[in-house]
């Protein structure tokens, strides 16, 4: 039902648009004639919007013997490349490469793959999209670093089964060098208030592997060292949210420092015993946190107590409305 | 610490009052497997695995059956919750509650069939908190405009595909305003005590 919002004629105006918005400014469009073309493809035919401007940026391209990325400016073969915008990204394109200005965030490097190098998102301080980086035919010292600018040609958007989304490929055939200005990443500050109901994993003094710094339990062997944090289920009644605080929030939050977790935890002869005394201060309690969505995980940055603020005559007058919409008493 | 819903999405904690919770005695599972969730479908039309209570405790008591259970009372009414040893956390809080005091607790509907053949609502605690009198406000509120926002969309409900949702025939033709004026009651219920 939501596809019938916009009228065939506004779908069509639409669609008109973003052809000739899209195609370079070096190449001359007949305005009639994409009208004619597209009123043809969605009012005739009923194409969908997206196919019908790619059906019509294809037939463009053709009349002029040339590729699309070059009619719209994006073929980094082409003379004028200017990049192309993140959400304009789309694996579905007939031809996927693009030329992408962006700053490199949240980068990553595997250690159990011989074929990714690198992986992270891509920001161009409107939207941000994975990419991964293959070893094979990529320069070996190529490695994207955190923060910095950079211009991407030649890149593909493919869909990822795995994480089932667009991301972008930096391949044997990409070209990656540092932009020439800075770009802010967008920001992707996530804020969620709710109630806290429960753990949603080990917390409170927890041991990690020296190593690989993961959280390990009791039976694990090797030397470890103890931390603090909470990961704990914040469910605003709709949707339950995984947020995790790190030592120092953790500290603030329940009030009690790590070295009076560690006494806790040392005359109880149990490490459980911490989270034991900080959980009657947190469970039931509303919070609102803000800071990035990592995966499922809302890592927070900052929180604070929300305060109540009941207004009762106004749910009064919402409460007593009820039964006037509804139309059968 | 439950644990088994770790990797997975969790149903979230329903806010409801206790008038409400206490009707909503058609209780499902979804799914065939023996871990399956159980839904127990709320009179304003919401599936609920779980609900966030918060109100005052007035008594507690030792069951014959050697688990504990307190009154817990809202504006719109009193519930029964419940904890045993299978609900340690719970379990421990409820033992140690000193009435009156404000109690926020995250219970599991279900339900329990009487020796007469009447099926009534039972919340068993998963876990629960002594709390301040900000958080009962805070819960309060939010309680009230999600169980406006509930019946406002039961309003637009024009048949229900799926029985298991369909209100009128579980809990009368008549639902809707039995709800709306539970709501009202529990408003002006409030206004005068505080």
């Amino acid at each position: 039902m939501s596809g019938e919002q916009s009228t065939v004629d506004e779908q069509i105006s639409e669609t008109v648009n973003e052809v000739l918005d899209s195609v370079s400014d070096e190449y001359d469009v007949d305005e009639d004639a994409v009208e004619e073309l597209v009123t043809q493809f969605i009012d005739e035919y009923g194409v969908p919007q997206d196919s019908a401007r790619r059906s019509v940026m294809r037939s463009l391209a053709k009349e002029r013997d040339i590729d699309v990325p070059e009619l719209t400016g994006s073929s980094s073969g082409g003379g004028s490349s200017g990049p192309t915008a993140i959400s304009d990204l789309d694996s579905s394109d007939e031809n996927p490469w693009y030329t992408v200005k962006a700053t490199a965030v949240n980068l990553g490097q595997p250690d159990d793959s011989e074929h990714v190098r690198q992986y992270g998102y891509l920001d161009d301080g409107e939207d941000r999209i994975r990419f991964v980086m293959w070893a094979s035919g990529t320069d070996e010292d190529m490695l994207l670093e955190e923060g910095e600018t950079y211009e991407l040609e030649s890149v593909v958007v493919n869909y990822s089964d795995y994480n089932e989304e667009d991301e972008v490929n930096i391949n044997k055939s990409s070209n990656v060098s540092e932009a020439d200005s800075y770009i802010e990443p967008s920001d992707t500050t996530t804020e969620f208030t709710g109630a806290i109901v429960d753990t949603a994993g080990e917390s409170g003094l927890v041991k990690r592997d020296v190593d690989s710094g993961e959280v390990v339990d009791s039976s694990h062997t090797g030397p470890t060292e103890k931390d603090l944090r909470l990961i704990l289920w914040v469910d605003n009644g709709y949707d339950a949210v995984r947020v995790t605080f790190n030592k120092e929030l953790t500290e603030q939050i329940t009030g009690i420092s790590f070295e009076e977790a560690e006494e806790i935890a040392a005359d109880a002869l149990d490490l459980e015993a911490v989270i034991g005394e900080m959980l009657p201060e947190l469970l039931g309690r509303y919070v609102t946190v803000r800071g990035e969505m990592l995966g499922d995980y809302l890592l927070t940055d900052e929180f604070d107590w929300p305060e109540a603020n009941v207004d009762v005559e106004e749910l009064l007058v919402k409460a007593r409305a009820l039964d006037e919409e509804g139309g059968d008493n | 610490m439950s644990s088994n819903e770790q990797n997975d999405g969790r149903n979230p904690a329903r806010r409801a009052f206790a008038a409400e919770v206490l009707e909503a005695n058609h209780v499902f599972k979804q799914g065939d497997g023996e871990q399956s969730p159980k839904f127990a479908l709320l009179p304003t039309g919401e599936l609920a695995n779980r609900v966030f209570m918060v109100g005052t405790v007035t008594e507690s008591e030792e069951t014959d059956g050697g688990r504990i259970r307190v009154n817990l009372v809202d504006p719109s009414g009193e519930a029964y919750v419940y904890a045993g040893q299978y609900e340690p956390a719970a379990e421990t809080t409820l033992r140690q509650v000193d009435p009156p005091c404000y109690l926020a607790t995250v219970v599991k509907p279900d339900t329990f069939e009487t020796d007469e053949g009447d099926v009534y609502v039972s919340l068993t605690a998963q876990n629960a908190a002594v709390v301040d009198e900000d958080t009962y406000l805070q819960w309060f509120d939010e309680t009230a405009e999600h169980t406006i926002n509930r019946l406002a969309n039961l309003q637009d409900v024009e048949s229900f595909e799926d029985p298991d949702y369909d209100v009128y025939s579980h809990y009368g033709p008549d639902i809707d305003e039995e709800l709306q004026e539970m709501l009202v009651d529990a408003l002006e219920t409030y206004r005068e005590s505080n």
